[in-house]
């Protein structure tokens, strides 16, 4: 049984038929084709898969198509507008990214946490992105970007 | 894989009739569980009934010394809410150490207890702050005790048809102290290896209440009656802690599983029974993780 689903990415609504056990992450990369969301271990473990939820970040591995229904999800295709958004800015500056595979999940994860939380001390952060794997960059640089980009977020220009 | 009909109720009893009506239906809550068995093919429903459409199951309410928490509300809601982090310090604690945050904002408190598993990060301390679970199905509802309601490891007292739909935690007395803490491999995003919660009051150096449970060292999460009969009535002094700790440890019955041998279980419950109630000595320590 399939079943008709509207899911509001990034701002646009789409309008999928999807098998009810189909997760969140394989509508979003092979249905709706945005493969910036990326898929890791499949099993809720490494965080590659982080999209946001009405501004909360979940693992879209773990998650139906069908739950999003009438929920806001936010890709790491939505973040920028036009120009790279501060954490991606920050992100590069810091030297953050190495194969770039853990990068959008962390982005996002480090954005939900900013917008709620835009002066997190270092174990906040490190809190934070616990669910997130990175197998490069030692994750010294990702907590270092971050608490750049909170500089950013206010406006400064932060230490590059 | 088979079809699956997805189901989505508005109201209890109709999620209730589905179960009943489909003995191979399952319930969808946060899914964190579900879908990983769903894709292991540890379970093949036929039906997917998501309890999200009932909407007063996410409701937390707090009136007349009594907290009411739907079963959809989730970890990282528990962890968050200001009236559990004040009166209920064990809970919130418990729940910030579930999973990631990821999972903390799906994962609900209704599944982690219907999934039964003895490690279930939420069932310790809900045991010891005396809750009740509030099962309805389409015949009825039946309140009983949540150290009841579980009978082993995946298995509830729940029969065909009921759903949990709250949790009830009675307002812990004044003066009552507790402490939460836990044991895994690694700090975060690991199942607890060991879980330890104690509620004490003293009077003076002395224990007028105290409740111990033990969760991942058993079937399901248990009581350690041994250990608070040791300790219940006598003067808090090293001995005692001493003798409570080695009761509470010959009283769980671990298993060896991939990330502990049952010795080592048995042993991590002695050493975090007595830090926790060496900890009463200072008065108010804060919760351990
Ligand atoms: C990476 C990761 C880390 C984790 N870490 C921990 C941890 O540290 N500690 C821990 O305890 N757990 C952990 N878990 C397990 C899981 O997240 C929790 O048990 C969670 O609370 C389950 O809730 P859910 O809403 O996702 O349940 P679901 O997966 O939706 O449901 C679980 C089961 O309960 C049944 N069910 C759900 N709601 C109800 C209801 N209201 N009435 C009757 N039956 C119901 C379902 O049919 C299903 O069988 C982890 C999971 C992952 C993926
Ligand atoms: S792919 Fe989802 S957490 Fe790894
Ligand atoms: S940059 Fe390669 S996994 Fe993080």
């Amino acid at each position: 049984m399939k079943v008709n689903i509207k899911i509001m990415v990034n701002g646009d609504p789409y309008f999928v038929q999807v098998s009810p056990f189909r997760t969140l992450l394989d509508v979003l990369r092979e249905d709706i084709g945005l493969t910036g969301t990326k898929k890791g271990c499949g099993e809720g473990e490494c965080g590659a898969c982080t999209v946001l939820m009405d501004g909360k970040p979940v693992n879209s591995c773990l998650f139906l198509a069908v739950q999003a229904e009438g929920k806001e999800i936010t890709t790491i295709e939505g973040l920028a507008a036009g120009n790279l958004h501060p954490v991606q800015e920050a992100f590069v500056a810091k030297g953050a990214i190495q194969c770039g595979y853990c990068s959008p999940g962390f982005i996002l994860t480090a954005w939900a946490l900013l917008k709620t939380n835009p002066h997190p001390t270092e174990e906040e952060i490190t809190t934070a992105i616990s669910g997130n794997i990175c197998r490069c960059t030692g994750y010294q640089k990702i907590v270092e970007a971050i608490l750049d980009a909170a500089q950013r977020l206010q406006g400064g220009v932060g230490n590059v | 894989m088979k079809d699956i009909a997805y189901l989505r109720p508005q109201i209890l009893q109709e999620a209730s009739d589905y179960l009943l009506a489909y003995p191979d239906a399952k319930l969808l809550a946060g899914g964190t569980d579900l879908i990983l068995s769903l894709e292991r093919k540890k379970v093949t429903p036929t039906h997917i009934v998501d309890l999200s459409g009932i909407s007063h199951l996410n409701q937390v309410v707090f009136e007349n010394g009594i907290l009411r928490l739907g079963a959809m509300v989730t970890i990282q809601e528990l962890h968050e809410i200001p009236i559990v982090r004040d009166k209920f310090p064990d809970i919130a604690v418990a729940a910030g150490h579930l999973g990631c945050w990821q999972v903390r904002n799906r994962a609900t408190l209704g599944g982690n207890l219907a999934n039964a598993a003895p490690s279930a990060e939420m069932a310790p301390p809900l045991i010891a702050h005396n809750a009740k679970v509030k099962l309805v199905s389409s015949q009825g509802e039946r309140m009983l005790p949540l150290e009841e309601f579980f009978t082993g490891p995946g298995r509830t007292i729940m029969h065909q048809g009921e759903v949990l739909a709250e949790i009830i935690v009675p307002e812990p007395r004044e003066g009552l102290e507790m402490r939460y803490s836990r044991h895994a491999l690694r700090r975060s995003m690991d199942i607890s290896v060991v879980n330890v919660v104690v509620h004490l009051q003293l009077k003076g150096e002395i224990v007028i209440d105290v409740k111990i449970v033990l969760g991942a060292v058993a079937p399901t999460p248990i009581r350690s009656k041994r250990a608070e009969e040791i300790l219940v009535g006598k003067k808090l002094d090293n001995i005692l802690i001493s003798n409570a700790a080695q009761a509470a440890s010959l009283e769980c019955q671990p298993i060896t599983d991939v990330r502990a041998t049952a010795g080592y279980r048995r042993k991590m419950v002695q050493v975090l029974m007595e830090r926790a109630l060496y900890s009463f000595f200072k008065g108010g320590a804060a919760l351990e993780s």
